[in-house]
């Protein structure tokens, strides 16, 4: 709190804020003009891949429907890898049954546009406001349990809406599922891409927002001291809550993308193996770290696929050289690198990628640029 | 609901429960040494009854010799764990060692499918075959009476050993590290000793209950014998800490879960998962401190 | 801070003008993605359109609309609509990346008619099964299995002087993975046909989903109809190769008093909902047939394993001596090997007739007598040569029961293919499929189908498990309702 309070509000707080960055006064690092050229042709070339390649506009490449799909389910795990970044980075408090609060959404929007009758565009909010409740439920049980406790309490409670919540026909269409169709002008796999990719945005620059208000500043001095923070007459209970409701939010929202995305959506889809990588490509991105977040996402969205495999024409050696066929690739290479990211490289992605985003920031290249010591998780409440 | 069905589920639920047991058992002994809620602690089980397997099913090994190369497997792994995982992790907060383990358990996993996929449902022969006791009509195995046994073996085992120097030893480095190093007591060693004695008692649950049932990859963590969630459920009931209330709160957990067969639930979804989750909610939110510990242990 | 605040408009600038410039230069490129991409639904229905017509127009309006509630996607419910123009695009709709490739210069050739995975010399057929997953086959089974036919039959020159190409893929036991999968082959691969090889709620989500894509779709008879979702009959592009569980329920009811006169019977279905119609059948069938021989009939989880010991007792305690079984192999094998007493099992087909299940469950599957529309490995020899050849030839491997039933189902498809002729198309397919001609290949019992009837098995083989040989032995050939 110390440091929110010596930071004016508007300087945009950076992910961890670091006391002597206030004293800063060093002459700011301009890039020259080659340097804006080549920071310009970078954003430029990132703009093309996420924004023109998908579409197959000016690409090379020819990218069937399937791969686009793929692409769209990236788009979607990022926000889930947004989402369970509050309850993880933000909160310190684990959740082992992500896969109910995005199957909630998921359920929610099928139900209000095919038995509803309502439009896409309404049936996203509605299944956002239902994933925020049962959030905030869940929330209201875990604030009386400290945190590993409350890993338990989500286990429990994702393997409960697996096998229970998600049974009932009549909310989700049995085992065959429920229709879950597109919005009008956004049927093709082309279209729905941006509309994830939209989605993804807008949940981005809410995170972005929760961050630099109070209560992300709150949440922070939470996770650094909550003693301390409390002290300050911070409301460790309704902070807490918050991050349960955005994370909430958030994953209904993903859900909800994906049930339109998969146009059929099936209970069976939410186990618990899912849970679990959901927390695989959190971790490995880089806690606290969005763009690291989103960016583990997305690779564990195009592994587990096996795109990632194919389109780097991988499929030989990890076949013929170590015996793995690319079915497996996922589910082998995935926990390896969770286990490295934790032990040898605490940042995940986000850290391997900081050099390149402080460079394209406008800032000199810096190979040390995020280095993180170790994941700190810390539990608010252990 | 006769008195039969009720029967059945206490008969059926204590042997089930065994396993939880086992499992629970190793469970609170890696809490007590490093504070983490060990979700590879059934992976241990599986790694442990896949090696058994290997070794009795397709190198023809005998099966004494097998299971004790598949507990060896599950020790190895349990060391492995806690050189390559826990010991580099030993500053980092409880949640991140959580996820640690997690990352174990589906490194495990993902390679049991892998190499297991060639004849995806497994079968592992029981110890003795047949039938002991029908009480109320249950069908209760030698295997099962069994795994009954070995647990009560291993609770006085592990009492007695607590009592042993080397037992004081690892209880002392546990709640004083420091002044254990002081008095000479080697706190890595004593972590390695409490992960190597946690892993064979997941192997042991491993081997047997494995021949209870068919076996795929991820068996004791959700595959057919899942454990991890009952075997956590009894951890938490003995407060994490208590030995002798983790083997009662397997039992309990075992029973409680037994209760969703019950024919008055039969047309509800998942009634087993439904009466756990409620089960462990009423726990926690009555009496966090675990049912079986007398002083708060949180 | 102050650094980027100026910075990232700028960079923004810079892109934004890259982008616009680069549109202005080639402002064709972007409109030929786009396009068929964005008309793809549209395309899509306009083919079912054009092909309704000449077909069976009564047929192919109800169906598209009240039969595939799934298929409700947006545009699907354009059917009538769709002149001879958006027909002619329809083959560039199949994947909408390469226009004027493929389909799109079709019309111009012969006819209206999607030709999607045909050329003149090749066409390609899509497979899905399970091999990674809760229930997976084995892999390596398939791997080895798919394509033997295909093999065999290119060596001879193929059909119609056409190569079968084949595409497999891992649907993960998973029905939202299987329609993935699916709709890869379909719209990606641009595959001619889809085959199912295994696992029903896999063939029931991906059967929609073909029907939605105009995509032929082909597997082994499983359930009828499903709550919510309809009856699989309904869909315009599904043809089942065997009979349903649904059309076995007179063959179960024979076996029970023929085979096993006098038993007591159990009765254990799955409660997955697919099989409620089946399960109501079954019942009322048998009750009727045997009365009070049937101490016991419930509906047991879909993951039998954790309860199979309370169902194991059940079923003893009920004095049953003979059980007829619709669940999992695996549930199969956990229930037998729980049971303090002996029964003979009995079921419709194909998974609890495999081999890997007779591995697995002997002793206790002992005598099992389960319906298969595939014969096992004993009789393959006498009923087809060419198959233990073959299947060495391409695999350097002793085959095995999954590598029939691939077989069977390549070549009965083949058989479809050479009768639709050398003019090949999917309307011209599936309009062969429906004219009432039968098939047989000597592997599946004969299939018929008509343009109202999709399930057109006609028989089944009767397997029994013959645990000396741990593997399943043909008892009878052909046995029909």
């Amino acid at each position: 709190m110390s440091a929110a309070i010596e930071t004016p509000p508007e300087t945009p707080a950076e992910k961890t804020a670091v006391l002597p960055t206030v004293s800063v006064e060093e002459k700011p690092f301009r890039p020259g003009m080659s340097g804006v050229l080549g920071r310009g042709l970078a954003w430029a070339a990132v703009a093309w891949l996420v924004l023109a390649v998908p579409g197959n506009h000016l690409s090379p490449f020819d990218l069937g429907v399937s791969d686009v799909g793929v692409l769209s389910t990236a788009a979607i795990f990022a926000i889930i890898g947004l989402s369970l970044n509050v309850l993880i980075g933000y909160a310190g408090t684990i959740s082992l049954g992500h896969q109910a609060f995005v199957g909630i959404g998921a359920f929610t929007s099928a139900f209000v546009v095919t038995d509803l009758g309502m439009e896409f565009w309404l049936a996203v909010p509605i299944a956002a406001i239902m994933g925020g409740v049962q959030a905030a439920l869940l929330g209201a049980i875990s604030l009386r349990l400290s945190g590993l406790y409350f890993a338990l309490v989500t286990l429990a409670y994702g393997m409960f809406a697996e096998e229970s919540l998600f049974g009932i026909a009549a909310l989700t269409g049995g085992e065959g599922g429920k229709a879950a169709p597109r919005p009008i002008g956004f049927e093709t796999d082309y279209q729905y891409y941006y509309v994830c990719l939209a989605f993804l945005a807008l949940v981005w620059w809410l995170d972005l927002r929760l961050t630099r208000t109070k209560g992300g500043r709150a949440l922070q001095a939470l996770r650094e001291n909550p003693r301390v923070a409390s002290s300050y007459g911070i409301n460790v209970k309704a902070y807490t809550m918050l991050a349960f409701v955005v994370s909430g939010v958030f994953a209904a929202i993903g859900g909800s993308l994906l049930a339109h995305h998969d146009e059929v959506i099936v209970p069976s889809s939410f186990d618990f193996e899912l849970a679990l990588l959901f927390v695989l490509m959190t971790v490995v991105g880089g806690l606290r770290n969005r763009l690291g977040v989103v960016l583990g996402s997305v690779f564990f969205a195009l592994l587990g696929s096996g795109f990632l495999v194919e389109a780097l024409h991988l499929t030989g050696f990890v076949e013929g050289v170590i015996g793995l066929p690319k079915e497996f690739v996922a589910l082998v290479i995935g926990p390896i690198l969770l286990l490295l990211t934790i032990t040898r490289f605490p940042g995940g992605i986000g850290q391997q990628v900081a050099p390149v985003r402080g460079w394209m920031l406008g800032g000199r290249f810096d190979r040390h640029a995020g280095a993180v010591k170790e994941i700190e998780v810390n539990d608010v409440r252990a | 609901m006769t008195i039969d069905e009720l029967g059945i589920v206490l008969v059926t639920g204590v042997l089930q429960g065994s396993v939880y047991a086992l499992v629970a058992l190793g469970i609170v002994l890696v809490y007590r040494a490093s504070g983490v809620f060990n979700f590879a602690q059934a992976e241990f089980g599986t790694t442990g009854l896949f090696a058994a397997f290997v070794a009795v099913e397709i190198w023809g090994w005998s099966y004494g010799w097998g299971v004790l190369f598949g507990l060896l497997a599950a020790v190895a792994m349990g060391l492995l764990t806690e050189r390559l995982v826990i010991h580099p992790l030993r500053d980092a907060s409880k949640v991140t060692l959580l996820v640690g383990t997690a990352g174990v358990a589906l490194t495990a996993v993902g390679i049991q499918f892998w190499q297991n996929n060639e004849v995806p449902i497994r079968q592992m022969p029981k110890i003795v075959e047949g039938v002991a006791a029908t009480p109320f009509g249950a069908a209760v195995t030698y295997q099962q009476l069994i795994t009954f046994g070995v647990l009560c073996a291993v609770a006085v085992a592990l009492a007695v050993f607590f009592r042993s120097p080397s037992g004081l030893a690892i209880q002392a480095a546990q709640q004083e590290s420091t002044a254990a190093e002081l008095v000479g007591i080697s706190v890595r060693r004593v972590s390695m000793m409490t992960w190597g004695i946690a892993a064979l008692l997941g192997g042991l649950a491993g081997v047997l209950a494995g021949p209870n049932t068919t076996f795929t990859a991820g068996f004791l963590t959700f595959g057919a014998g899942r454990a991890l969630l009952p075997g956590l459920m009894a951890a938490v009931l003995a407060g994490m800490r208590s030995m002798p209330g983790a083997v009662i709160g397997g039992l309990v957990v075992g029973v409680v879960e037994q209760l969703g067969t019950l024919s008055a639930l039969e047309q509800v979804h998942g009634a087993k998962a439904l009466v756990l989750f409620v089960f462990l909610l009423a726990v926690l939110l009555l009496r966090p401190q675990g049912l079986f510990v007398r002083r708060a242990a949180t | 801070m102050r650094v980027r605040n100026t910075l990232v408009p700028a960079v923004f600038l810079t892109v934004a003008a890259l982008v616009t410039t680069a549109c202005g230069q080639k402002p064709g490129v972007a409109e030929l993605g786009i396009g068929p991409g964005g008309q793809y639904y549209g395309d899509n229905s306009a083919g079912v359109g054009a092909d309704g017509v000449p077909l069976d127009p009564a047929a192919a309006g109800p169906d598209g609309v009240a039969g595939q509630p799934a298929a409700n996607v947006p545009g699907a419910g354009g059917t009538a609509g769709g002149g001879s123009a958006g027909g002619g695009s329809t083959g560039g709709g199949g994947g909408g990346t390469r226009p004027g490739g493929g389909g799109g210069a079709t019309p111009g050739g012969g006819g209206p008619g999607d030709r999607t995975g045909v050329t003149d010399t090749t066409i390609k057929i899509g497979v899905h099964a399970p091999v990674t997953g809760a229930a997976a086959f084995p892999q390596q089974s398939f791997q080895s299995g798919v394509g033997v036919w295909a093999n065999h039959i290119n060596s001879k020159g193929g059909i119609h002087g056409r190569k079968i190409e084949i595409v497999f893929r891992d649907d993960r036991f998973d029905p939202n993975s299987a329609r993935g999968v699916c709709k890869e082959l379909a719209q990606q691969q641009k595959v001619f046909l889809l085959i199912g090889a295994g696992g029903s709620d896999q063939i029931d989500a991906c059967a929609r989903y073909a029907t939605s894509v105009n995509t032929p779709y082909l597997s082994a008879g499983v359930h009828e109809t499903r709550p919510n979702l309809g009856s699989l009959n309904a869909l315009r592009t599904f043809y089942a190769m065997s009979l349903t569980y649904e059309e076995q329920v007179p063959l179960l009811v024979n076996v029970a008093k023929t085979d096993l006169a006098g038993k007591k019977v159990a009765v254990i279905v799955a409660d997955n909902d697919s099989l409620n119609n089946f399960y109501a059948k079954v019942d009322g069938a048998i009750k009727q047939a045997i009365g009070a021989n049937v101490v016991l009939s419930r509906r047991i989880p879909k993951k039998t394993d954790v309860d199979a010991p309370a169902i194991a007792t059940q079923i003893c305690n009920s004095g049953a001596q003979a059980v007829l079984w619709n669940a999992s192999p695996s549930g199969l094998i956990n229930v037998s090997k729980s049971m303090t007493c002996s029964v003979q099992f009995f079921g419709p087909g194909n998974t609890n007739g495999l081999n890997i299940v007779a591995t697995g469950g002997c002793p206790n599957v002992g005598n099992a007598l389960f319906f298969s529309s595939f014969p096992g490995l004993d009789k393959i020899g006498q009923m087809d040569p060419e198959f233990d050849p073959a299947y060495r030839r391409k695999t350097g491997a002793a085959p095995d029961d999954i590598g029939i039933a691939l077989w069977g189902a390549e070549k009965l498809i083949g058989s479809m293919l050479q009768a639709a002729g050398k003019d090949l198309s999917r309307e011209k397919f599936l309009a062969t499929l429906a004219s009432g001609k039968r098939f047989d290949t000597g592997v599946y019992p004969g299939v018929q189908w008509s343009g109202s009837d999709h399930f057109g098995g006609t028989a089944m083989h009767l397997l029994r498990a013959d645990c000396g040989a741990r593997q399943y032995r043909t008892q009878r050939l052909n046995v029909a309702p």
